[in-house]
């Protein structure tokens, strides 16, 4: 039992130390320091957050204790405002979060930090969001900010309506009526989503970016993503929004960006992160991103979902610290980023030139 | 005198025991009239009324009246020996005694839990309540009516068809395949609710779906059927169907096992009188178990009001939202599935109020519980067929039991 661990603790190291070396900008202390602390790292991480982050935790955690045998993590999906409030209170190491802490709540206090630290936070899952429909026969839509909202605000009600008509000439729309769905619980999704509607379609979107749908906008709601995907994947005419990576069989829409209609994919997501500004007034190591919606031309997928992890720069307890860098590092390293690829469908930080140095630089400094 | 008492012995036959022979043949019913029979030698009434006392108290016992005092049986049974006899009694009276003690502490911790951490919650201000509640009872009221109207939905379906079943199980099913049907019916009591979900979500919502938009073409004059169908099925209709098929099983047993005790002197009776078995079923069966059915079709009302898996899955919700339609995607949510579906991501005061619906919950169930032991303990009962129709019975509940011993 105990020879088996070690054998995949091995090959799992092996492994990254391949991965790593085939990249070109990894910091030069990386590989040696990761291989040096293999043995020693012992201890429980507890951390809890966002639920969007989960399938991409447990892939985490699973390579994270394949190399550090001797350490237990567990991430409890509590929601982003749970895992900020624990995470506050000292009940989290660490914690997900779909929205970051504000730049005022980036400098109060927080239990688990010693005093005067600062706050460490880095966009470690990004993901697209699939606008995805049931149509027989129809693969692809193309549409446009301003469609999505009279969409799902209840202004278009019929699939071969003149303003879907008009962006897809070339598609036999039915007559049928359109079956908008939402989700009826707090998500990170609908928060991205309805950001994304509010700046780029404004005019026809008037609601703020929010975790709840709005409550004066009716119609079908479901249950956290696999909810939304069951109804669409039953219901022919029913259009959701839902994490890429679980639209499947599903028809989804290609979103327009300047003059072009872009689909889904991870390089696009990560580009949309990319050209995006990081938010002022925060710390080197508080790396929070101000997602541009309304990108004007180029591969750029704009609905995208930023989670963040969330720690201390410096802990109150040197050896909680000393875990949670060696978790995060491999988190944002390439092994942790494709592990998240593979099994939540995220978009990879490594693949982002400019924003990856940034937060490798802000994990190292977690001590 | 001396004439008198030489007339008396040849009275007692007179007595039911000839006629009351007839019913304890059949299951339960015996042993309740066995045992009411020997408990109470004494009776003085006509046979007629104490046939239909004896079965009524055995319907009381059924159903869970008011025990008389433990202290009072050890008079009837066998005297206990001395010794280790009498410790075994005073251990068995403390045992029961804290068995009973015990239900009545938790249920009443639950309800101090429910109204201490409630409480913080009615005074909540926007922001503080999930949902973007402004204040708790603009949040509270458009769950409580849709917990009752989605449960009053469910018993409007399912009493009529519990009976239907309990009636055909009893009165028209061959002796031998009522075991069968019984065991399958309280088979279906037992599925656990995350089924009833799974099942109504991925099968039944789709499937009715196909009919929602027929119902709406036809009786879309009527307000519950207007507006625009679900495409999904995911309806307050669909989900009041799954409850339903939930709560049959329990209206059906219970109706099943209270018509079952139906006197076979009134079936008799109504058949000596030419009865169909329509008309035995209505004369005899029904009346007999009117309370009956009532009483099983609270406990099946109790347990659709506090339904939460089930709801959860089949739903869809729009917070706020109160309206009489049926069919549309926007439906009000239930107490219960709310609180399943908000509280993995509640904190502060929003956990608070989460517990202050439950407490709404709590006293709904409560008052349909006090509903039900009402109706279950009637104050008349109904004279069956040839025994002076509309002759009113005095009260027949503890009041009656304890005069009796």
């Amino acid at each position: 039992m105990k020879l088996k661990l070690v054998a995949v603790a091995f090959a799992g190291l092996a492994l990254i130390t391949g991965c790593a070396a085939n990249e070109t900008t990894p910091p030069a202390s990386d590989g040696p320091e990761t291989s040096a602390a293999s043995n020693q790292l012992s201890g429980a991480l507890a951390g809890g957050g966002a639920s969007s982050q989960t399938a991409a935790q447990e892939a985490w955690r699973a390579g994270f204790q394949a190399l550090h045998g001797q350490v237990t993590i567990n991430y409890d999906p509590t929601g982003s405002g749970t895992g900020r409030t624990n995470f506050a209170d000292g009940g989290y190491l660490f914690a997900g979060s779909d929205a970051p802490f504000s730049v005022a709540d980036a400098q109060g206090d927080f239990a688990a930090c010693a005093a005067g630290s600062d706050l460490v936070e880095i966009p470690a899952y990004i993901s697209p969001i699939a606008v995805a429909f049931n149509l027989d026969g129809i693969t692809s839509l193309d549409f446009d900010a301003a469609t999505v909202a009279a969409i799902f605000s209840g202004a278009i009600t019929t699939w071969n309506d003149p303003a879907i008509a008009a962006l897809n000439p070339g598609a036999s729309l039915p007559d049928s009526a359109i079956t908008p769905v939402h989700r009826s619980d707090k998500s990170g999704t609908t928060e991205n989503f309805t950001d994304y509607l509010s700046q780029a379609a404004a005019a026809s979107w008037t609601w703020p970016a929010a975790e709840e749908w709005p409550a004066e906008l009716t119609g079908e709601a479901a249950e956290k993503t696999q909810g939304v995907r069951q109804t669409l994947s039953t219901t022919v005419g029913a259009i959701g929004y839902l994490d890429a990576s679980q639209a499947g069989e599903l028809g989804t829409a290609r979103i327009q960006v300047g003059d072009d209609f872009v689909a889904i994919s991870a390089a696009a997501a990560a580009a949309a992160v990319g050209q995006s500004q990081l938010e002022a007034g925060r710390a080197a190591t508080d790396v929070v991103v101000k997602l541009d919606r309304v990108p004007t031309s180029g591969q750029v997928y704009p609905v995208v979902l930023i989670s963040y992890l969330v720690a201390c720069q410096q802990y109150a307890d040197a050896a909680a610290g000393e875990l949670v860098r060696a978790f995060f590092e491999y988190v944002v390293s390439p092994a942790g980023q494709a592990a998240a690829a593979s099994n939540a469908g995220s978009a990879p930080l490594t693949e982002d030139a400019t924003l990856e140095p940034l937060v490798t630089a802000a994990v190292a400094a977690i001590g | 005198m001396t004439a008198e008492d030489r007339r008396r012995p040849p009275a007692p036959p007179a007595d039911p025991r000839p006629i009351s022979a007839l019913g304890r043949g059949d299951g339960p019913e015996g042993e309740h009239g066995a045992e009411a029979g020997q408990s109470r030698p004494d009776q003085g009434l006509s046979s007629e009324r104490t046939l239909g006392l004896e079965q009524v108290l055995s319907l009381e016992q059924a159903l869970g009246p008011e025990l008389p005092s433990l202290g009072r049986w050890p008079q009837t049974g066998p005297s206990p020996a001395p010794g280790a006899g009498r410790w075994a009694e005073t251990t068995a009276r403390r045992l029961v005694t804290g068995a009973g003690g015990l239900i009545v502490a938790v249920l009443a911790s639950v309800a101090l839990f429910l109204l201490a951490q409630g409480w913080p919650a009615l005074g909540a201000g926007a922001g503080q309540l999930p949902a973007g509640a402004t204040d708790f009872w603009s949040l509270a009221w458009p769950l409580a009516f849709g917990s009752i109207w989605a449960s009053a939905l469910a018993l409007l379906l399912a009493a009529p068809l519990a009976t239907a079943i309990a009636l055909f199980t009893v009165h028209y099913l061959p002796r031998r395949w009522r075991p069968l049907l019984s065991t399958a019916i309280d088979l279906l009591a037992a599925v656990p609710s995350v089924i009833y979900g799974l099942w109504g979500l991925m099968v039944f919502a789709p499937l009715v779906a196909h009919l929602y938009p027929w119902l709406n073409a036809q009786l879309g004059w009527l307000p519950f059927f207007a507006g625009r169908p679900s495409a999904t099925g995911r309806t307050i209709l669909t989900a009041a169907l799954v409850l339903a098929v939930m709560i049959v099983p329990i209206i059906a047993a219970v109706a099943r096992e209270v018509m079952a005790q139906t006197p076979v002197g009134s079936i008799e009776a109504a058949v000596a009188l030419g009865a169909t078995r329509w008309e035995t079923a209505r004369l005899a069966v029904l009346p007999w178990s009117r309370s009956g059915i009532v009483a099983g079709s609270m406990l099946g009302l109790g347990r659709a009001l506090g339904e939460t898996m089930a709801v959860a899955m089949v739903l869809s919700p729009t917070p706020f939202w109160v309206s009489l339609r049926l069919l549309e995607s926007t439906n009000p949510n239930t107490v219960s599935a709310f609180i399943a579906q908000t509280f993995p991501e509640a904190h502060g005061l929003q956990v608070n109020s989460l517990i202050a619906l439950g407490l709404i919950l709590f006293a709904l169930t409560f008052v349909v519980n006090a509903l039900a032991r009402r109706v279950a303990r009637p104050r008349t009962v109904r004279e069956r067929p040839g025994g002076g129709l509309g002759r009113r019975r005095p009260a027949l509940a503890g009041a009656s039991l304890g005069s009796g011993r």
